[in-house]
């Protein structure tokens, strides 16, 4: 059985304020007191998803500095990738754009690279099994030709983490990318990948 | 029950002023159609390069991608900019990728093939006068060639690989120099030199590193790295002392 809840924008730790229409959560019994920071609460808020983004930023910093430094992109790298992406279509772009990287000398990223920085504009859908939210992108600590949050308008879509792609534990968040970026021009926003 | 297939992806992501998106299993980098098949639009001109790809188990691999290019400057062969990272890139160049079962051989399997049974030219060698003496350069002669091209009919067309060697020495006593481009020579013009501290016998290994780029009509591409090596066994390195026989 599942519960529907309404719940209220999640403006706790001070950012702009963010719409969420609705969240869809399991009955199981609510979470005990727990330290770990990515355990799923039975209300999936704003705030909790921006905890998400955050070790997925950081995860995604590790990969990007990791390639800078090496100049390769290793089979650790790939793994790394796998962890945080649920698909391989979604892992090969971040390869071509390392490789498209490496083919300028990685002149536009800065030394070392630090993290993105990605935070929730508007959470669309935010259940236990998948979440959708447009988000906010600032790479201005991972590219020299970037000064705050792009212009672009970013969504996210996060799935529980198949354990299979990541048999090393790499993704402490316990979830994944099953989108993440903006549609191509000309294209409309992506539909919600909730509903897939 | 078989799983859903997967929703083809159709996002965009951006680094700096790189954006690369992927619409339905195309690429585009800044726009430009990648990984296409070779004249996928008329009228447009692709050229080939490599590009390293996941495959389903994790594993990465090789392929020969094709690039959509609108500035006429870039040449027909290998979309490459001669750069030391991206060099470094395909340093560590995962293996080709397998071919579908069923479809005939690739241009480049057939290349890669070919670069790893063709007999490539090894080092011989020489320091001059065969033996050394501390505190003076030691002068190597490599006695190879640092530019091999192969070529060879297929049933695809001639293949032509053009390779391209430089060569690392070790000098037995923990010292290594290169990778030097030039084919050394004896004293003085040389300029491979090794100044030797302690007298002793040392084996002197010749690394040739042997990079390649590959062509079968207009398909081309970057072949893994291969080596050869030559040896001086047992090079006496000598001490000289002056000594005072007469005042």
């Amino acid at each position: 059985m599942m519960v529907v809840l309404t719940v209220a924008a999640a403006c706790s730790d001070g950012e702009a304020q963010v719409g969420v229409p609705s969240a869809t959560v399991g009955t199981e019994a609510p979470t005990t007191t727990t330290t770990n920071p990515y355990a799923v609460p039975a209300v999936i808020d704003a705030a909790y998803v921006n905890r998400v983004l955050g070790g997925l930023d950081q995860i995604a910093g590790n990969i990007t500095r990791e390639v800078f430094r090496s100049r390769s992109i290793s089979d650790q790298v790939v793994q790394q990738l796998r962890a945080i992406y649920s698909t391989d279509p979604n892992v090969q772009l971040e390869i071509d754009l390392f490789q498209e990287l490496a083919r300028s000398g990685f002149a536009s990223l800065r030394d070392p690279p630090g993290n993105q920085v990605t935070k929730v504009e508007e959470l669309i859908t935010a259940e236990s099994r998948c979440i959708f939210a447009r988000v906010s992108r600032d790479l201005s600590a991972v590219s020299k030709e970037t000064t705050g949050p792009s212009p672009r308008r970013y969504w996210v879509a996060l799935v529980p983490l198949d354990p299979a792609r990541d048999v090393n534990g790499l993704n402490g968040t316990s979830w994944a990318y099953r989108y993440d970026g903006f549609p191509p021009p000309g294209f409309p926003d992506p539909p919600n990948q909730c509903d897939r | 029950m078989a799983p859903p297939a997967e929703e083809p992806l159709i996002a965009c992501r951006e680094q700096g002023s790189n954006v690369v998106c992927v619409i339905d299993g195309q690429t585009y980098i800044n726009g430009q159609l990648v990984d296409a098949a070779s004249g996928a639009e008329p009228g447009a001109r692709y050229v080939p390069y490599e590009r390293i790809v996941v495959q389903a188990d994790g594993s990465r691999c090789t392929t020969t991608g094709w690039r959509e290019v609108t500035d006429p400057t870039v040449p027909d062969g290998i979309y490459q900019i001669p750069d030391a990272d991206f060099t470094n890139v395909l340093a560590g160049l995962p293996p080709p990728c397998p071919e579908p079962a069923g479809q005939a051989v690739s241009p480049r399997a057939i290349a890669v093939r070919h670069w790893e049974e063709i007999p490539l030219p090894k080092p011989n060698p020489r320091i001059a006068p065969g033996w050394g003496i501390t505190g003076k350069l030691a002068y190597l002669e490599t006695n190879g060639t640092t530019t091999y091209t192969h070529t060879s009919p297929t049933p695809l067309g001639e293949l032509r690989i053009v390779a391209r060697g430089r060569y690392v020495v070790d000098w037995g006593d923990g010292e290594e120099s290169g990778p030097h481009s030039s084919e050394g020579g004896p004293w003085p013009e040389g300029d491979i030199t090794h100044d030797y501290l302690w007298a002793g016998t040392y084996d002197v290994v010749v690394t040739e590193r042997w990079t390649a780029t590959w062509q079968i009509g207009a398909t081309g591409g970057v072949l893994h790295e291969l080596e050869t090596t030559g040896r001086i066994e047992d090079f006496v390195v000598r001490e000289i002392q002056a000594v005072v026989v007469a005042r």
